[in-house]
């Protein structure tokens, strides 16, 4: 018996975000907001920022902790060693102040209002049907007046403004055939998720791109985070 | 289509073992995530079977918080159908079905970081910055019955070393040999090409748990 499996694939046009999604896939329209929702929340912005050397702090406290028999300043990296060059920058990203703007320029943009913002914010955890969006404003509960949005496909608008990096979560449909039944699957090109993931302005506090060897006062290494262990240098040198 | 077992979550992860980065180079850990996950009773036992994905490049704080949202879904793979039971010498068929289809799927959901690993790629970075960027599956996060699926070793088997299935659990000192699975490739290549004898021997005298090959029944 001979068994083949027939690989297909169909590129599905998800890009385009007008057409219909999988519906497996509705999850991926709800995660819009929420990404939206951090990346455009002052407060975890100003927070991240004002927060990163207290987490600096936090991650010595935490090598404290796992060691309680020692006295506290043993637990503090007082000497590191790099790597030099690894994790060299190479330029600029092209219109990063532009891609981020969402981000960095009014806090509500593109809503109007902090009660807009909610609103859409609610929308979007709730999950709340597009018709019933529609519906909603078709009721008049939108009020009558200042609203940044009064439908679901100008919300969505609004969104998409706020997620310029959706195009690299594409999903791909592929079918897999072993001879008797032909099998959907679902994946994303690994590639663009990492690119996705890397560019992300809410983490830039909270970024390692070289590893660092963390000693004590006494010599001691140190491990904390996993650019702090073994593995990461080995693999960089 | 190859026909041997699945060795897909090794054979990804040890090409940087071998390899050094060019200098300035800037490394970024995959950590890959999957589970089966159990979705109806009673109608069918519908499950999900879902692969994530994050980067270790950001700080563990953030990259464990729910709220942070930075584990994302890579791939819904297919899930096979249930064995019938009906006939052993079926379900071992479909066993075998099920384990190149999920091997021919890993293939293509991984080509592309296999090819990028090797030769890095400029990523725009959070900080403005570019850097040459090589992302490295580092780690694959699953229970112990994900981890035999993705070997393709049988479920009472260790897939980190040789230990038969009856001494499991056993004497802790015991060291068993690590588990190379090159050879099992190898192994599995020679049996492909008609040299099938030696392979049967190998696992029948060496590793009663050995990874499951067409024809090769694995207690």
């Amino acid at each position: 018996m001979h068994l083949d499996i027939v690989l297909s694939l169909r590129v599905g046009s998800t890009a385009d975000q007008g057409s219909p999604q999988p519906t497996a896939f509705s999850q991926h329209e709800n995660e819009d907001p929420d990404n939206s929702d951090y990346e455009s929340d002052p407060e975890l912005e100003i927070e991240d920022q004002g927060a990163y050397n207290e987490i600096e702090n936090d991650r010595q406290d935490d090598s404290d902790a796992e060691d309680t028999s020692e006295p506290p300043a043993r637990g503090r990296p007082s000497s590191q060693e790099i790597i030099p060059g690894a994790g060299r920058l190479l330029g600029d990203v092209v219109n990063y102040t532009v891609l981020n703007l969402a981000t960095t320029n009014d806090p509500r943009s593109p809503f109007s209002s902090e009660v807009d913002f909610n609103l859409a914010s609610w929308f979007g955890r709730k999950k709340v049907a597009k018709s019933q969006i529609d519906a909603y404003f078709a009721h008049g509960l939108g009020g009558t007046d200042g609203s940044s949005f009064r439908s679901a496909y100008t919300m969505r608008q609004h969104l998409d403004e706020l997620d310029t990096f959706g195009t690299y979560l594409v999903w791909t449909e592929a079918a897999i055939d072993d001879g008797h039944h032909a099998t959907t699957f679902y994946y994303r090109n690994v590639i663009d998720c990492v690119r996705f993931l890397i560019r992300q302005v809410a983490y830039r506090s909270q970024m390692v791109y070289a590893p660092v060897r963390e000693y004590n006062s006494s010599g001691e290494r140190l491990y904390s985070e996993m650019h702090t262990a073994d593995w990461w240098w080995d693999t960089q040198v | 289509m190859c026909k041997c077992s699945l060795f897909l979550v090794l054979r990804v992860y040890c090409i940087c073992w071998y390899n050094t980065l060019p200098a300035g180079a800037t490394v970024v850990p995959i950590i890959g995530l999957s589970d089966q996950t159990h979705l109806t009773n009673f109608s069918g036992d519908k499950k999900a079977w879902l692969v994530y994905m994050t980067i270790s490049n950001i700080l563990s704080k953030t990259r464990n918080s729910p709220a942070k949202m930075s584990v994302l879904l890579v791939a819904l793979l297919p899930v096979p159908p249930k064995l019938t039971g009906k006939s052993s010498q079926a379900d071992e068929t479909q066993r075998q079905i099920n384990a190149d289809s999920l091997r021919a799927v890993f293939d293509l959901v991984l080509a592309r970081l296999h090819y990028v690993s090797h030769e890095g790629m400029v990523m725009d970075c959070a900080d403005g910055k570019t850097r040459l960027c090589f992302p490295i599956l580092l780690a694959w996060i699953a229970d112990h019955a994900e981890h035999t699926t993705f070997h393709g070793i049988g479920r009472k088997s260790c897939p980190k070393c040789e230990v038969p299935c009856n001494e499991v659990g056993g004497n802790p000192r015991d060291v068993y040999e690590v588990r190379d699975y090159a050879i099992y490739e190898d192994k599995a290549r020679q049996l492909e090409s008609g040299e099938a004898g030696s392979t049967r021997e190998y696992f029948r005298l060496g590793f009663v748990t050995g990874p499951r090959f067409r024809g090769v029944g694995t207690k």
